[in-house]
């Protein structure tokens, strides 16, 4: 039962980062959603995000700031009593 | 430091110059994925070594180095996990639960000093992020950590670092990070 709880959990909350990352221009995303810890400890899902490979560089700060702001406040709307952690990576994976 | 003296193979600084080494080198033989997933565990000490070093130093002032080894990697996990969830002034007001106690208290706390502001916030989740790929990088051999991931949390471990070597240590919003991680420890 809490198994199926948790998974209808990320599977809404999922939907709701794929809305706000739409939202601050980033709906191209890839969006994958996994716990890290659940209750009784501290509940922490990790949040992947896949974009396109910024090549030699990396993605920009203000980017991973919009995006980071966006994920927390997904959460906090979904699952109040839960945190998130970003985790960027490039659409295509690289070398 | 007297001449000849190594340098603190744990000052944050070298760890990120390190880590910063790491994701731009040609490998020297070696796939670039393992010198990513090299960068991404130093960048990760990099950070954690700059939060503890804020939290010893509001413990022990000028001799704070002598307690950066109290500090427990759960106590500044959890701690970050509570200004994240509870320390936005729009967060949600925990419920009345008395398992909830503690959330309540925190976020009142937050409440009245204005809340956590965004930078606190950012090196909190950078904090989160460079635990979680850490972890990967040292210990999944399946999983893998590409460059560009790498770049990204080498930047956010500087960004960290920058925070807590910066006066905002002082300020009432990280004062409650510093004293939740050593509460926790």
């Amino acid at each position: 039962m809490a198994t199926d709880t948790r998974t209808r959990d990320l599977s809404e909350l999922r939907d709701k980062i794929l809305e706000s990352l739409q939202g601050v221009g980033y709906g191209n995303a890839g969006v994958e959603v996994v716990w890290l810890t659940v209750p009784p400890e501290e509940a922490e899902v990790l949040v992947e995000v896949a974009l396109p490979d910024p090549g030699k560089g990396t993605w920009s700060q203000e980017m991973t700031n919009k995006i980071s702001t966006a994920i927390r406040e997904a959460t906090a709307a979904v699952m109040p009593w839960a945190v998130a952690t970003t985790r960027m990576v490039p659409i295509d994976g690289d070398a | 430091m007297p001449k000849g003296k190594a340098k603190d193979p744990l000052d944050p600084k070298f760890l990120i110059k390190h880590a910063s080494g790491l994701t731009s080198s040609s490998g020297g033989g070696r796939p670039p994925t393992i010198d990513a997933r090299r960068a991404a565990s130093a960048a990760y000490y990099a950070a954690y070594h700059a939060a503890t070093g804020a939290v010893s130093e509001l413990l022990f002032g000028e001799q704070w180095l002598h307690g950066v080894r109290w500090l427990s990697h759960k106590a500044v996990i959890d701690a970050s996990r509570l200004v994240s969830r509870l320390g936005p002034l729009n967060s949600q007001q925990p419920s009345g639960d008395p398992d909830r106690v503690r959330d309540r208290s925190v976020w009142s706390i937050f409440q009245e000093i204005g809340g956590a502001q965004p930078d606190l916030l950012y090196a909190m989740e950078g904090l989160r992020s460079l635990r979680a790929e850490r972890e990967i990088a040292d210990y999944d051999r399946v999983q893998h950590v590409p460059r560009a991931t790498a770049r990204a949390l080498v930047r956010q471990a500087d960004l960290v670092r920058r925070f807590f070597e910066s006066p905002r240590t002082a300020d009432a919003d990280t004062r409650v990070f510093l004293a939740l991680a050593a509460l926790k420890t």
